[in-house]
């Protein structure tokens, strides 16, 4: 079977084959309309915001869902939209950036590990263990605590609990494409180690690290809103979902109405990226496509 | 029975009769034509041949035998009939009763037709056991003696997969697969995966036990040097359709079809002397936009615009020795 | 001279349970424009011998003799111009190319760094040059390993190892992966090459028959030594080791007039870790005795027909 190619189409490489696959996946499109739409929302939210998400108004605390307040206001009168799409800012660009960084030192450290073995390899993946011994959360924990809880320290927080797995991700991927043959041919061209690793190994290295980090996306949304609801994270009065989750807890009986906005933008956001991880992660299995 | 009924009955093979199988295998929008229109029949004891290359679709008309075919991506028509029975029409509860009973499969890799996690000893002792109603002691005896037979010491009835070799674990296969005694074994490129030393072994036990318990085979291989060393028949597949048929030996001494003859031609023959080789032109063709007419056209240094339209009809040029190819008197006279 | 010379080679890899001998004391010599086919089953340590002739891996021990010269130990410089005189094909054309380069680039890429054009139009050209010779068309040369199949995959590897103008190319089982009439135009193609550009190759295959028809001499390997080698017409008329009497009629031969004599081997290949002195094949071998077991000697029994055995002047 494999050698029954349409000879047709010429030029495409991978990625616009991945490409082609998730156009026809249903549930790819759903889970790219879903991310596409909080992330335009989250950029455009000082444009589109009905009011200032920080504006005070205990006149109208606690007050259901109604034409001026489409989701209702807070209990200290804040508009509940205005927040949501502000919280959006910060729960989503807290949610990439935390993989990104992580993925970025993970690849530093994976690929090192990976190319050059014996006891560079031995030295980082022992530190990667002992990284991994201690439970995600607890670890960005004693992190932000540590750190504090300004922006740039809640991403590094969260970007910690990424680094291990992935660099281990990336490292065993390594260790399988170190050994192609096309790495040898390389090698026998006289290609640099520098060129090896770039051009070769890495570029064929990162599918399962990229499909790692969709579904880590999805975690790390749940995981800020996790951190902002222990008092972590995103300090009031900044609007951030998890956050304002916890500023509803006390209202469940009374307001429910405030809880259940930011619940179903987070829900929202996680099933999202969890649509878009899986088929992304189904497009790039290569017996899938028998 | 009426007078139809009836004449049909009496045209049924008697052991393996399969009449216009079609296999087609959908995937991401286009359909793939594995099999087209394959008929051909097995005499009980006798040995079959399915000769070709990669993707020729040999390894689907085993499957659809079975029926075994992936059910979301595959269909199958036509009629496969086995004793007289068509196995098409059989329902799934039927169809386990003669799967590994009466008609057993070997695969081609070794290293992954056995489940890696189970002593091999209860492989074979299981599929007795699924299919004959006895205890457990007897079964396992069952088991030990099919070792035996295919060579290997029943002490090692409790040992896993991984404690074997490639040659090895193909005989464990080869226990499992007749440890029921089935009456039709398909084996597919049973010995492509080993070394020629262990598979000159491998060969010489399947043909040791297909005499002693009788059982007739429908073997797929692309070496043709195999199916010289073990087949009596010859059926060669190609994109899906069987191009040339008939005994070995008339097939191997007077190849028609001009792929047949491409195939004999493109091997480097331990006896030929020749310093190139004739390699066959062109790439096999792509099973999702099959040509109209011969499939070999394209690649055929003989063919005419009338092999490109329609359907081949099969010459029988000496009893038993069928060909699908229009042009053969030509061909014969330019040579 | 011989173009390359191999005296008493040996790799050995360390494993968990001790040392695995891949090669072990192999001595042979390749002659300019000739081809020397390599033959034996898995583990017999072919590749291995392949790989370490072109310092993809390095030597444990012996010499390599290149041009006359010894480049058993090369520094940096020298082996990047070995490595611009030596090349490799390999087995799996769906292996041997990286996906993310289309045809194009994998071939252009030992040109550019090989520093030997100044523009970057001169490569494209040199490229296209080599693709016309290995028999790639113009349409599929932007095209990515995966659009095409096995035999146009191997074409590009051919055409890679052409790049840097090599003298001497180890094919490693370049056919064994494709279709058979694909394998005839495959093996074809590198003939023609050879007859072109004066090139040597060493062929590394299983496939008896196909050594047969591309090389000029066969060394016969098991389990890393070296067991007989000889020439090409020699070894099939008149083979002398055992092994190898029993390798040539255990293949299935295509013929139906005569019935085959088989020599039936028994048993499984032994370990080549740890392995204990003398014949590796003595365990399988019809004729085995005692002296088997001392370490044994390669002799020249004929002329240019070297044996491994120390039965061999009994057995007949």
């Amino acid at each position: 079977m494999a050698d029954m190619k349409k000879e047709k189409r010429n030029g495409v490489n991978q990625w616009q084959e991945v490409l082609n696959i998730l156009i026809h996946n249903p549930n790819a499109i759903i889970g790219f309309v879903i991310v596409a739409v909080l992330i335009i929302l989250a950029i455009l939210a000082p444009w589109i915001s009905p009011y200032d998400y920080l504006e005070m108004n205990l006149a109208i605390a606690k007050q259901g869902p109604s034409a001026a307040h489409i989701f209702g206001t807070d209990d200290l009168g804040r508009d509940i939209l205005s927040r949501i799409l502000y919280g959006g800012r910060y729960s989503m660009s807290l949610g990439f950036l935390s993989v990104g960084l992580g993925a970025i030192v993970a690849m530093v450290i994976g690929s090192i590990a990976g190319y050059f073995g014996g006891w560079v390899d031995n030295l980082l993946m022992r530190m990667m263990d002992v990284l991994s011994a201690i439970p995600g959360m607890l670890l960005s924990i004693i992190v932000a605590a540590a750190l504090g809880t300004a922006y740039h320290d809640t991403v590094i927080a969260m970007a910690i609990g990424n680094v291990a797995a992935l660099s281990r991700i990336l490292r065993a991927q390594i260790l399988s494409i170190r050994e192609k043959e096309y790495v040898q041919a390389a090698k026998a061209s006289n290609c640099s180690n520098f060129r090896i690793i770039f051009s070769h190994i890495i570029p064929n290295s990162v599918m399962p690290m990229i499909i790692n980090c969709t579904s880590r996306l999805a975690a790390a949304l749940l995981f800020c809103a996790s951190l902002s609801f222990i008092g972590l994270g995103v300090q009031p009065p900044e609007p951030e979902w998890g956050a304002m989750l916890a500023g509803a807890r006390g209202y469940i009986r009374t307001y429910p109405y405030m809880l259940i906005s930011p619940g179903v933008f987070i829900a929202l956001s996680v099933v999202g990226f969890t649509l878009l991880g899986d088929s992304l992660r189904d497009a790039m299995d290569p017996k899938l496509r028998k | 029975m009426s007078a139809d009924e009836k004449k049909k009955a009496a045209d049924i093979g008697e052991f393996l009769d399969v009449r216009n199988l079609t296999v087609q295998y959908t995937s991401m929008g286009s359909v793939i034509h594995a099999v087209n229109g394959i008929s051909f029949r097995l005499n009980k004891g006798e040995t079959l041949a399915l000769v070709g290359e990669t993707g020729a679709g040999k390894t689907s008309i085993a499957k659809a035998i079975l029926r075994i075919l992936p059910d979301v991506s595959a269909k199958s028509s036509g009629e496969v009939y086995f004793q007289g029975a068509d196995m098409m029409k059989l329902k799934e509860k039927e169809m386990q009763k003669i799967r590994g009973h009466k008609i057993s499969m070997i695969f081609q890799d070794p290293m992954t037709a056995l489940n890696p996690t189970m002593r091999i000893g209860r492989q074979i002792s299981e599929v007795v056991s699924a299919h004959r109603n006895i205890s457990k002691e007897e079964a396992e005896a069952e088991g030990k003696r099919m070792l035996e037979l295919v060579g290997i010491p029943a002490e090692r009835y409790n040992e896993f997969p991984h404690q074997f070799s490639g040659g090895m674990k193909q005989r464990v296969v080869i226990a499992i697969a007749l440890a029921c005694n089935p009456e039709l074994l398909l084996a597919d490129e049973p010995t492509t995966a080993l070394d020629v030393t262990i598979q000159a072994q491998v060969l010489e036990l399947i043909n040791d036990l297909k005499e002693r318990l009788n059982t007739s085979m429908i073997l797929i291989t692309h070496d043709l040097g195999v199916v010289n060393e073990t087949c009596d028949n010859v059926a060669v597949v190609y994109a899906g359709k069987i191009i040339e048929s008939g005994k070995k030996y008339d097939v191997f001494k007077h190849p028609a079809h001009p792929y047949t003859n491409g195939l004999f031609g493109a091997l480097p023959n331990m006896n030929l002397n020749s310093s190139r080789l004739r390699p066959i032109e062109g790439l096999l063709p792509d099973p999702t936009n099959l040509p109209d007419g011969c499939a070999f056209a394209p690649r055929c240094p003989h063919a005419t615009d009338k092999c490109r339209k329609g359907t081949i009809p099969a010459v029988e040029l000496e009893p038993g020795h069928f060909c699908e190819c229009i042009r053969l008197d030509e061909i014969r006279k330019e040579r | 001279m011989a173009l390359i010379e191999v005296q008493h080679l040996k790799k050995y890899f360390d494993v968990p349970n001790g040392t695995l001998h891949a090669v072990d004391d192999v001595s042979f010599k390749i002659e300019k424009g000739t081809t020397m086919g390599v033959v034996g089953e898995s583990g017999c340590g072919k590749s291995t011998l392949g790989t370490t002739l072109i310092h993809l891996q390095e030597s444990t021990g012996g010499k390599i003799l290149f041009e006359g010269r010894d480049v058993t130990h090369l520094d940096k410089k020298e082996l990047r111009a070995y490595r611009e005189d030596v090349q490799i094909i390999f087995q799996d054309p769906y292996s041997s190319l990286n996906p993310r380069y289309n045809i194009a680039r994998t071939i252009m890429e030992p040109l550019e760094i090989s520093g030997r054009f100044k523009s970057k139009a001169e490569i494209r050209q040199e490229a296209d040059r080599i693709m016309d010779l290995v028999g790639i068309e113009e349409r599929l040369r932007g095209s990515y390993p995966h659009e095409l199949d096995g035999g146009r995959r191997q074409r590009v590897g051919i055409g890679r190892a052409l790049a840097l103008n090599p003298k001497f190319i180890v094919c490693d089982e370049p056919v064994s992966a494709l279709d058979v009439s694909i394998q005839a135009q495959v093996l074809n193609l590198l003939m023609d090459l050879q007859e072109q550009k004066q090139l040597t190759y060493m062929f590394v295959t299983h496939d008896l028959s196909v050594v047969r028809h591309i090389s000029d001499n066969i060394c016969v390997m098991y389990l890393g030594q070296l067991v007989e080698t000889c020439s090409s017409k020699k070894l099939f008329e008149k083979p002398l080791h055992p092994y190898t009497q029993a390798l040539l009629s255990a293949i299935p031969s295509t013929d139906v007039d005569r019935k085959m004599q088989r020599v039936q081997l028994k048993g499984e290949l032994t370990s080549p870790i740890n392995p204990k002195p003398g014949c590796r094949f003595a365990a399988r071998c019809p004729y085995a005795t005692a002296k088997c077991q001392e370490p044994q000697q390669l002799r020249e029994i004929e002329s240019g027909h070297f044996v491994q055995c120390c039965r061999i002047e009994e057995i007949d």
